[in-house]
C-alpha cells in the first residue's frame, strides 16, 4: 500500500504538478530555534512527499495549505531537519535544534558522499565558516590547524601563493609527496588559486585507504576534495549575498637581529685586526692599525672609494681606537639606510569583494557567484588580482534523468618578484644581507643625497661596494624598472547526468551516471629586465614570453546500485570505468635589445635571443569498483578496488591493483550501550588498503633518452638524459588506520585515530656512481615507514542563551622510519643523510664542541680513520677539514607534537569571536640565513646582532667564535636551532546586526567583522621563519605576512 | 520507456572507448639512443651535444647542481687550476666566484653538489659516459667506412682528454705515483661503479685510447674526411692530446713527434691578433675550441669565460656588470715584471696604475688578455687549444732529450712573433736539461726558459698546477712586493702538498659499491 502511494505520490508529481488533496487544512505556527528560542527566519517548512512548502516570515511564523494527515519537514541551513507530523491539528509550533554536527552528517568522499557514522576511512571536514575566516587569497593556506595529520608550510608572502601541504607524513622520497586535489568530484589540474575560497562549501582531507583507495594512482599522498556550493534546497527563498573584506598587510615574521653600524664596523675592524695577527702574523701592537688601512684599501674595500661608505662624521682613522676596537664616543651618522625597510610596502591593502545568488525550484537548483580580489604585496611592486565567477546548477527535469553543471572561470594576475634564492636580484637575498654601511641613494659628505638634474634622487650603483653588497648594482632600482607579470586564465568545468535512479519500481537503486570534467588554464607569463641597469644593461634590455596552455579532462562512466534488503541489509555497489587525459603546452621565445626605456614586447627589440616550445602528455585509463555493505547501521563494511594504467610507465608492467577494506562498528547501537545514556554515539573503525603513487618524476620517467637542447654552434646536439628501466612501476602505499569516535554528555566529541602508512617499492633516484655518468635513476626500491597518533577533542563547554562557547583541541603526532634503501644503506645530500633505520632528511653535520676559551676557535669532535678503515677515538680540534669528515646524525625537522587550539564563542547572540592558534612542538632547523649572518662569506653582508658577544680574549666563555674574514666555520649541530612554535593564527570577532532592525529593511542578516590573520609566531629565534619547508631548511624567500582586514557580510 | 533506451545508449556511448596506444606517450624535445646512432649523420648529433657541454655555461647536468656560474666547461678548469697556482691572481672576491679554488677553500666541500669537486668529477665522466655511448654503437652506425671512423676516433679522444683531466685534479703526477689509485675507469657504459685501480691503468687507457684515436683519424683524414668545424677533434686535435699526455708521461720523444705533427698547419698568432682578446676560434693559430653564436650565448653573460675574465675592456662591458669587472683577474706581479718590455704579450696585462679604481680596468697587472668578442649579445669564443702549446711542449721534449738546438729554433720561432729580443734573450741560458726548482728563481737553463715561456704565453689556459705537479715543485705567493689577494699562509704550497690533489666527492662514494669513502678518499 505504502508502495503504491509513494509511486502515486512520484506519478502526480510528474504528471499534475501543483494539485492540491481535498481534504487540506490550514496549519499556521511558530519556527523557533531550540536554544534561544528565537524565532527562525526564513525557515523552510515542506510538505512531506510534495514540492509544496512555505518560508517563515521575520517572526518565524509561517501559514502552510496541508492534508490533516500530512507530514511537516522543517528545516533551515544550520538546524537539524525536523519532520512533525500534523495530527489533525491547526497550530504547530516548532523548536528546531540548531546543530553545528548535522553539517557533517555527509561526508564527501570519492564518488559519492556516506553518512559520517558509517564510515570506516578516515576523513576529516573542514566547512566554510572555518575557511571563510582566514584572509587568505589561496585556500591552501587555510587549512593549517583545521585537520589533524596535516603539515602545512607557511607559504610565501607573494600575494596569491600557496602552502605546500603534506597529509600523515613523508610518503615518498623522490616521487611526489603532494596531496591530490579533487573539485566537486573531479581531479583538479588548475592553479588552486584560481579557485575563490567563498565559492567553497566544504574541504574534505582524506586521509586513509579507505577513503582514498578509489583514486588509485593518484590517491597515495592524500586526497583534498573541494566542493563548492550549490543552490539553495528546495522551497528556500533565493538568496543574495554579498561579502567584502578590506585590510591591510604586514610582515607576519619579523627580520633577523642584526648589527647597526656601530657595532657592524666594530666587529669589522676585529676580524680585520685579527686576519692581521693570526693569518699574517703581525705583530698585535700594530695590527689595529693595519687593520684599519686593510679595511681602507685591501682587496674587499669595505668602505668604498676614499671612505665613501663610511656612515661616520670621522675618517676612518680617527673613528676606530685601534688598541680597544671601539668607537668614538662622539662621533654621529652621516647618514642611516634600511634596504629592506625601503622595499617593504606600508600597509599593502587588500580588497576582496564577492556576490552570490543561490535559488532553486523543484526541477532546478543554481548557484552563481563573482568575485574580485586586488591584493598588494607587503614587497613594494608585487601583487596579485583575481577576478573570478562560478555557475553552478542541477536539473531534475523527471524521474529518471538529473544532471548538473559547476563552472568556474578565473582570471589572475600577479605581479612578482621572480629572482630567488642567493641571487642580487632577489631583494629577499640582497636587502637582508646588505651591511648597514652602505646607502640606496647616492649621498654626498654631509650624508645629503645628491639631486639629479630634474631633483630626484639617485640610485647608488655601488661599484666600490665590499664583495657580497651588489657591486655595480642596486636591488632597489631594478625592483622598479623591472617587470614580472604572470596572467592566468583558468576555466573549470564538472557536469554529471545520472540515469534511471528511480525511488521505487523495480530497477530502484540503480543508477547510471556519466561525468566529465574538464580543466584548461592558459598561462601569459611576461619577464622584463631594463635597459639602463642591471642584469641586461649589456644587451639594452631583455624581454621574455612565455606561453603555456594546460588541458586535462577525466571521463567516467559509472553504475551503482542501492538497495536495502529485508530492512536491515543495506547495500551499495559501485562499478565504473575512467580515463584521464592531461595535455601541456609549451611556447617561449625572447630578444634583447630596446632601443629606449618604456617598450616591452618582443617586436620592440632587436635581437632573438632564443625561441622554444615542447608538449607534454599524460594519460591514466582506469576500472574501479566499491561495495558498501552495513546491517542494521550498526557494523559497516566497506571494501574498494581500482585498476589504473598509467602512461608514465612501460607497456608491461603499467597496470597496478589499488584496494582497500575498512569497518566500523557503532558501539553505542548495541543494546548493551543502551545503559549508558551519557554516551551519545560511539564507534570503532578500522581500514587497511593499497594506493598508488605514480608521480615519480617526468612524464616519461622509464624511458631512455638523448636530449636535444645541446646544439653546437648551430649544428644539432644531443646528450645521454635518463637510463632506461622498464621495470619501473607504481610506488605504493600500504595504510592502517584505526580510529575511535564518541560524543558523551551530547558536549564532548572526541576522534582518536592511529595510523600507519608503509611505502614499498618506493620509488628512489638510486644513487648510481657518479662516476658511471649518473648519480642516480628512478628503481622502485626503497620502503619508508609513517606512523601517528591523532587526537581530537571538542566541546560545547558554555552553552546558554548568552554565551555558546566551544572549544577544540588537535594534537598529532608523525614518525618517520626508513626502512630500506639500495644496496648502501644510507645516502648523504649536503647536510641530510637518508639512512635506513633514521628519520628521512635528518641533519648529519660534525658535532660542535664550543668555542675554545684560550683561542676564540670554534672547535668540533673528531675522529681518525686509519687505513683500515678503523676510526680512532674521538677528540676535540679545530680542523674545519676533519671537521667535515666526522660528520653524525643530530636530529630532523619533524616535530614531536604539533596541532591547533581553536575557541568558537557566541555572545548575546550577536556577536562572534573565534581564535585558532597553532603550535608545534620539537624538531630542529638549520637556518641557513642564520648561519650567514653569523659567519657570512663576504664583507659587504649583514651580520648578526649575536656576534656582539664573539670571543675576545683568552678565558671568554662564550658560543661565539673569535672575529675573523670569510667563512671560517663548518656548519654544525650549533646551527641548529629549535623548530618549535606557537602561533596566534586568527581571530575573528563578528557582530551581527539584531533581526528585528533587520526587518523593516528587508534584509536577511549583517554581519560586520573585524579579522586579524597571522598575527603572533613565538619561535627560538627573531627572524627564523620555522615553517618554511618540511625538511628544516630557510631560504632567501618572500616573507609570510600578516594582515588586519574589516569584513561586512549582507543576505538579503 | 523508449527516451529511457535512447538516453542510456547514449550514456554508454560516452563511455569512452580508449584505443589501444591511449597509454603510450613520448616526450617532444628528446629522441631515443636508438634513433640517435642510426647513421653517421645522426651520430654527429650526439657527438656535437658533447661538444656543447665543453663550453656550455650554468649547466647542472654538465656542472654542479648549484654556484653554476662557476662552471664553463674545459676553459674554466683551466682556470681553477691555474688558480691554484702563483701566477694568476684573484684580486678580489666579487661575487665569490672561484675565489675559493684560488684560497684553496674548496677541499673542505666535497660533500656538497654545489662546489668544485663534484661539478669537475661531474663533468668529465659525462663526456665519459656520452663518448662510451657513441663508442658501444660503433659496430652499428650505418654510413660511411671513414666516416664511421672520424666519429669514432673522436669519441676516444674525448674520452682519453676527460681520464686526462681527471688523473691532473685528482690525484699527483703520473711518473713516480703509478701505483697510487686511479680513478675509475670505464670502456662502456654501465650502471656499476669501478674500483680505483690505479693510476698507471688510468694512463695505460689513456695512451690506448689516443693511439686508436689518432689512427682512425688519420684514416679518415686520409680518406678525404675534413672537419666541418673547429669545435670537433681531428687528427690534428687528436695528436695535440696524446702530447699533452706524454709531456705529463714524460715521454719526451713521443710528445715532441705529436706536438710537431698536430700543429701542423696551423700559423702562430702574431700582430693585431694577439690583442683581439682570444675570443674567435677562428685565429689562426686555433687547434680546437667552442663557438659561441648570438642564439646559444648565455644572456647577461653570467657565468661564462668572459663575463668572469674581462675586467671592463670597453665602457659596454662595465655597464653590463660582468664579475671580471668586480672581481678582476691579474697577472702575479713577479712574473710580470719578469716579461722583457720588447715582449710583446706584455700588453696582455697593466702595467703598475697610479690611480687604481675598485673596479674596471684601472687596477695595476689587470689582464687584458681575454675580452668579449661582441658585449651586446655576450658572445665570445672558447679556445681550448693553441699551437703555440704545441710548440712549446716540443721545444720542452726536445730540451729534455737534450737536442738543446731544435729546443732553440722552436723559440726563436715564437720569438719572431712575440719577442724580437728573444735571440739574446737565449743565447744567455745555458744548454741543460734541469730547470730552477724555485718558481721565482732565476732563468738559468734553456728549459727554465721554455718553462717561463709557458707560464707566459699559455697564462690562463694550461692550468699552472698541472705544471707545479709535474715538475715537483711548490709555489709561493707571499714575497715582497706580492699583489695576490690571498697569500695562503696557512696551507702548504710546498713541492707534492696534499692540497694540490683535490678529494673525490661524497656522491661517488654514495653510489659506488666498490669505492668506500674510509679507504679510497684521498688524502683530506
Amino acid at each position: 500500500m505504502k508502495k503504491i502511494k509513494l509511486l502515486l505520490t512520484g506519478l502526480l508529481l510528474v504528471l499534475a504538478c501543483g494539485f492540491a488533496y481535498a481534504q487540506n487544512i490550514q496549519v499556521t505556527g511558530t519556527v523557533t530555534d531550540g536554544t534561544t528560542g528565537e524565532p527562525v527566519v526564513y525557515a523552510s517548512v515542506q510538505l512531506k512527499g510534495t514540492s509544496v512548502g512555505v518560508a517563515t516570515d521575520l517572526n518565524g511564523n509561517y501559514t502552510i495549505s496541508a492534508p490533516a494527515d500530512g507530514i511537516l519537514i522543517f528545516s533551515f541551513i544550520g538546524y537539524t531537519t525536523q519532520e512533525v507530523a500534523i495530527n489533525q491539528r491547526s497550530k504547530l509550533n516548532v523548536a528546531i535544534a540548531p546543530d553545528a554536527v548535522a553539517l557533517e552528517d555527509v561526508l564527501v568522499i570519492a564518488y559519492g558522499t556516506v553518512k559520517k557514522e558509517s564510515f570506516t576511512g578516515s576523513a576529516e571536514v573542514l566547512k566554510s565558516e572555518k575557511l571563510e575566516k582566514r584572509t587568505v587569497s589561496n585556500v591552501t593556506k587555510a587549512i593549517e590547524g583545521l585537520a589533524t595529520g596535516v603539515l602545512v608550510t607557511s607559504g610565501s608572502g607573494q600575494p596569491g601563493e600557496g602552502s605546500s601541504i603534506i597529509i600523515r607524513g613523508y610518503g615518498s622520497i623522490n616521487a611526489s609527496t603532494t596531496p591530490l586535489y579533487v573539485v566537486d568530484g573531479i581531479p583538479y589540474n588548475g592553479n588552486i588559486s584560481a579557485i575563490n575560497p567563498n565559492d567553497i562549501e566544504s574541504m574534505t582531507i582524506l586521509k586513509d585507504a579507505s577513503a582514498g583507495a578509489l583514486y588509485g594512482a593518484r590517491g597515495a599522498n592524500g586526497v583534498i576534495m573541494i566542493t563548492t556550493k550549490r543552490g539553495a534546497a528546495q522551497g528556500e527563498k533565493i538568496k543574495v549575498n554579498f561579502r567584502s573584506v578590506v585590510g591591510v598587510a604586514s610582515r607576519a615574521i619579523p627580520s633577523y637581529d642584526l648589527l647597526d653600524e656601530r657595532g657592524w664596523v666594530e666587529y669589522q675592524f676585529q676580524a680585520f685586526k685579527n686576519e692581521e695577527i693570526i693569518t699574517n702574523g703581525t705583530n698585535p701592537s700594530v695590527a689595529g692599525a693595519k687593520a684599519i688601512q686593510q679595511m681602507l684599501t685591501g682587496p674587499s674595500k669595505v668602505f668604498g672609494l676614499n671612505e665613501q661608505y663610511n656612515p661616520y662624521n670621522y675618517k676612518l682613522s680617527e673613528l676606530i681606537d685601534p688598541a680597544t676596537g671601539k668607537i668614538r664616543s662622539d662621533a654621529s651618522l652621516r647618514y642611516s639606510d634600511n634596504w629592506m625597510d625601503e622595499v617593504t610596502a606600508s600597509n599593502p591593502v587588500r580588497q576582496d569583494y564577492n556576490l552570490s545568488v543561490t535559488g532553486g525550484s523543484e526541477k532546478a537548483k543554481y548557484m552563481a557567484s563573482i568575485g574580485y580580489l586586488n591584493e598588494e604585496g607587503i614587497l613594494k611592486t608585487t601583487n596579485f588580482k583575481r577576478y573570478s565567477g562560478r555557475a553552478n546548477v542541477d536539473a531534475q527535469p523527471n524521474e529518471w534523468v538529473k544532471f548538473g553543471l559547476s563552472t568556474n572561470f578565473a582570471q589572475t594576475s600577479s605581479n612578482f618578484l621572480s629572482a630567488d634564492g642567493s641571487s642580487t636580484s632577489n631583494v629577499f637575498y640582497s636587502c637582508m644581507l646588505m651591511a648597514p654601511i652602505y646607502p640606496i641613494y647616492i649621498i654626498d659628505d654631509n650624508g645629503d643625497p645628491v639631486l639629479d638634474a630634474t631633483g630626484e634622487k639617485q640610485f647608488d650603483y655601488g661599484n666600490n661596494r665590499a664583495s657580497g653588497a651588489q657591486q655595480n648594482y642596486n636591488s632597489v632600482a631594478t625592483l622598479y624598472e623591472d617587470h614580472f607579470n604572470i596572467i592566468n586564465t583558468s576555466v573549470s568545468a564538472r557536469t554529471y547526468i545520472d540515469f534511471l535512479d528511480f525511488k521505487t519500481g523495480p530497477i530502484r537503486g540503480l543508477k547510471i551516471s556519466a561525468t566529465m570534467g574538464a580543466d584548461y588554464r592558459n598561462q601569459d607569463q611576461h619577464d622584463y629586465e631594463n635597459p639602463y641597469f642591471g642584469n641586461a644593461a649589456g644587451s639594452a634590455g631583455r624581454s621574455y614570453k612565455y606561453s603555456t596552455n594546460m588541458l586535462s579532462y577525466t571521463l567516467a562512466q559509472l553504475v551503482t546500485y542501492k538497495r536495502t534488503i529485508a530492512d536491515k541489509h543495506n547495500l551499495d555497489v559501485l562499478v565504473g570505468h575512467e580515463n584521464y587525459h592531461y595535455k601541456y603546452n609549451y611556447m617561449m621565445g625572447a630578444k634583447s635589445g630596446f632601443p629606449f626605456g618604456g617598450l616591452y614586447q618582443l617586436d620592440a627589440a632587436a635581437t632573438v635571443i632564443t625561441a622554444g616550445s615542447y608538449e607534454n602528455n599524460y594519460t591514466i585509463e582506469s576500472y574501479l569498483s566499491r561495495l558498501n555493505y552495513n546491517f542494521d547501521d550498526k557494523y559497516y563494511f566497506s571494501g574498494s578496488f581500482r585498476r589504473d594504467g598509467s602512461s608514465r610507465f612501460a607497456r608491461d608492467i603499467r597496470w597496478g591493483d589499488f584496494w582497500s577494506v575498512g569497518g566500523n562498528w557503532r558501539l553505542s547501537e548495541e543494546s548493551f550501550m543502551k545503559g549508558f545514556s551519557w554516551l551519545n554515539n560511539a564507534n570503532v573503525r578500522a581500514s587497511f588498503g593499497v594506493q598508488g603513487n605514480d608521480n615519480v618524476g617526468g612524464y616519461y620517467p622509464w624511458q631512455a633518452l638523448y636530449d636535444l637542447g645541446f646544439p653546437n654552434a648551430g649544428m644539432n646536439g644531443a646528450v645521454v638524459a635518463s637510463i632506461e628501466n622498464k621495470d619501473l612501476k607504481w610506488e605504493k602505499n600500504e595504510n592502517l588506520n584505526i580510529g575511535l569516535d564518541a560524543r558523551i554528555f551530547n558536549r564532548i566529541s572526541l576522534s582518536a585515530e592511529w595510523y600507519k602508512r608503509e611505502t614499498k617499492d618506493m620509488l628512489m633516484d638510486y644513487p648510481l656512481a657518479m662516476s658511471t655518468g649518473f648519480t642516480a635513476y628512478d628503481k622502485n626500491i626503497g620502503s619508508m615507514k609513517n606512523t601517528g597518533f591523532e587526537l581530537t577533542i571538542a566541546g560545547d563547554i558554555v552553552t546558554n542563551k548568552d554565551l555558546r562557547w566551544t572549544m577544540s583541541i588537535m594534537g598529532s603526532t608523525v614518525k618517520n622510519e626508513v626502512l630500506n634503501l639500495a644496496d648502501k644503506p644510507e645516502i648523504t645530500s649536503g647536510n641530510y643523510i637518508i639512512k635506513e633505520g633514521e628519520v628521512l632528511n635528518s641533519f648529519y653535520l660534525p658535532r660542535s664542541a664550543g668555542v675554545d676559551p684560550a683561542t676564540g676557535y670554534q672547535l668540533y669532535w673528531v675522529w681518525d680513520t686509519d687505513s683500515d678503515g678503523v676510526r680512532s677515538e674521538e677528540y676535540i680540534t679545530s680542523d674545519k677539514a676533519k671537521a667535515a669528515a666526522s660528520r653524525v646524525i643530530v636530529g630532523n625537522r619533524m616535530p614531536d607534537l604539533y596541532g591547533s587550539i581553536s575557541n568558537d564563542l557566541k555572545i548575546l547572540n550577536m556577536f562572534d569571536l573565534s581564535i585558532l592558534c597553532t603550535y608545534s612542538i620539537g624538531g630542529k632547523i638549520l637556518d641557513g640565513l642564520y648561519s650567514n649572518l653569523l659567519d657570512p662569506i663576504y664583507q659587504g653582508n649583514s651580520l648578526s646582532s649575536h656576534l656582539s658577544r664573539a670571543w675576545e680574549a683568552p678565558g671568554d666563555i662564550t658560543d661565539i667564535p673569535i672575529a675573523q674574514l670569510g667563512t671560517n666555520i663548518q656548519t654544525s649541530d650549533r646551527n641548529l636551532i629549535n623548530a618549535s612554535y606557537f602561533t596566534i593564527k586568527n581571530i575573528t570577532l563578528g557582530y551581527s546586526l539584531p533581526k528585528k532592525w533587520m526587518k523593516s529593511i528587508g534584509v536577511e542578516n549583517i554581519r560586520i567583522s573585524a579579522v586579524a590573520d597571522n598575527i603572533a609566531m613565538f619561535t627560538y629565534l627573531n627572524g627564523m621563519n620555522p615553517q618554511y619547508n618540511f625538511s628544516g631548511g630557510t631560504d632567501y624567500a618572500y616573507t609570510p605576512t600578516r594582515s588586519i582586514s574589516l569584513g561586512l557580510d549582507i543576505t538579503f | 520507456m523508449k527516451k529511457i533506451i535512447i538516453l542510456v545508449t547514449v550514456a554508454l556511448l560516452v563511455f569512452s572507448s580508449c584505443e589501444k596506444d591511449y597509454l603510450e606517450r613520448t616526450p617532444t624535445d628528446s629522441v631515443s639512443g636508438q634513433l640517435i646512432f642510426s647513421n653517421t649523420e645522426s651520430a654527429m648529433v650526439a657527438l656535437n651535444g658533447i661538444y656543447r657541454a665543453l663550453y656550455l655555461p650554468n649547466s647542472t647536468w654538465f656542472g654542479t647542481l648549484a654556484n653554476t656560474q662557476q662552471n664553463f666547461g674545459i676553459a674554466c678548469h683551466n682556470m681553477v687550476a691555474d688558480l691554484m697556482g702563483e701566477d694568476f691572481v684573484q684580486a678580489e672576491q666579487g661575487n665569490g666566484w672561484f675565489y675559493f679554488d684560488y684560497k684553496y677553500d674548496v677541499r673542505s666541500r666535497y660533500a656538497s653538489t654545489a662546489w668544485r669537486v663534484y661539478g669537475l668529477w661531474n663533468f668529465y665522466y659525462k663526456i665519459i659516459t656520452n663518448a662510451n655511448y657513441v663508442l658501444a654503437s660503433r659496430d652499428v652506425i650505418e654510413g660511411d667506412e671513414a666516416q664511421v671512423k672520424y666519429i669514432v676516433g673522436q669519441a676516444l679522444a674525448l674520452r682519453a682528454y676527460s681520464y686526462y683531466n681527471l688523473s691532473l685534479f685528482f690525484q699527483k703526477t703520473y711518473v713516480g705515483n703509478e701505483s697510487l689509485p686511479g680513478v675509475p675507469l670505464y670502456t662502456e657504459p654501465t650502471l656499476i661503479g669501478a674500483p680505483r685501480g690505479t693510476l698507471k691503468d688510468v694512463y695505460d687507457l689513456i695512451t690506448a685510447d689516443l693511439t686508436e684515436s689518432t689512427t682512425l683519424l688519420k684514416a679518415a683524414k686520409d680518406a678525404g674526411v675534413t672537419r666541418t668545424h673547429k669545435s670537433h677533434i681531428d687528427y690534428s686535435v687528436a695528436k695535440a692530446i696524446q702530447a699533452k699526455v706524454f709531456l705529463t708521461m714524460e715521454n719526451w720523444t713521443g710528445a715532441a713527434e705529436a706536438a710537431a705533427t698536430a700543429r701542423q698547419g696551423y700559423t702562430l698568432l702574431s700582430g693585431g691578433d694577439l690583442y683581439s682578446g682570444f675570443n674567435d676560434i677562428a685565429l689562426s693559430s686555433v687547434m680546437w675550441g667552442g663557438q659561441v653564436i648570438a642564439t646559444e650565448a648565455v644572456s647577461g653573460g653570467w657565468g661564462t669565460l668572459f663575463c668572469h675574465m674581462d675586467i671592463g675592456s670597453s665602457p659596454a662591458v662595465i655597464n653590463a656588470n660582468g664579475y671580471g669587472v668586480n672581481s678582476r683577474k691579474c697577472i702575479d706581479a713577479w712574473l710580470y715584471n719578469q716579461i722583457p718590455a720588447t715582449d710583446k704579450r706584455k700588453a696582455w696585462w697593466n702595467g703598475v696604475v697610479a690611480s687604481e679604481e675598485s673596479s674596471g680596468p684601472n687596477k695595476s697587472y689587470a689582464q687584458l688578455k681575454y675580452k668579449y668578442k661582441n658585449i651586446s649579445d655576450y658572445t665570445g669564443d672558447y679556445i681550448f687549444l693553441r699551437a703555440e702549446e704545441m710548440l712549446l711542449i716540443e721545444a720542452e721534449a726536445k730540451a729534455r732529450l737534450t737536442q738543446y738546438n731544435a729546443a732553440r729554433t722552436l723559440l726563436l720561432e715564437l720569438g719572431v712573433v712575440r719577442d724580437p729580443g728573444m735571440a739574446t734573450r737565449i743565447a744567455s741560458r745555458s744548454d741543460a736539461s734541469t730547470f730552477n726548482t724555485d718558481s721565482h728563481g732565476a732563468l738559468n737553463t734553456i728549459l727554465d726558459e721554455i718553462l717561463f715561456q709557458r707560464r707566459v704565453e699559455l697564462w690562463f689556459e694550461a692550468g699552472r698546477l698541472f705544471d707545479i705537479k709535474r715538475l715537483k715543485i711548490g709555489f709561493n705567493r707571499d714575497y715582497t712586493g706580492t699583489n695576490h689577494s690571498q697569500l695562503l699562509k696557512t696551507k702548504s704550497t710546498a713541492a707534492g702538498s696534499k692540497e694540490f690533489t683535490l678529494p673525490i666527492p661524497q656522491q661517488e662514494f654514495d653510489g659506488n659499491e666498490n669505492m668506500d669513502i674510509e679507504t679510497d678518499q684521498n688524502p683530506l
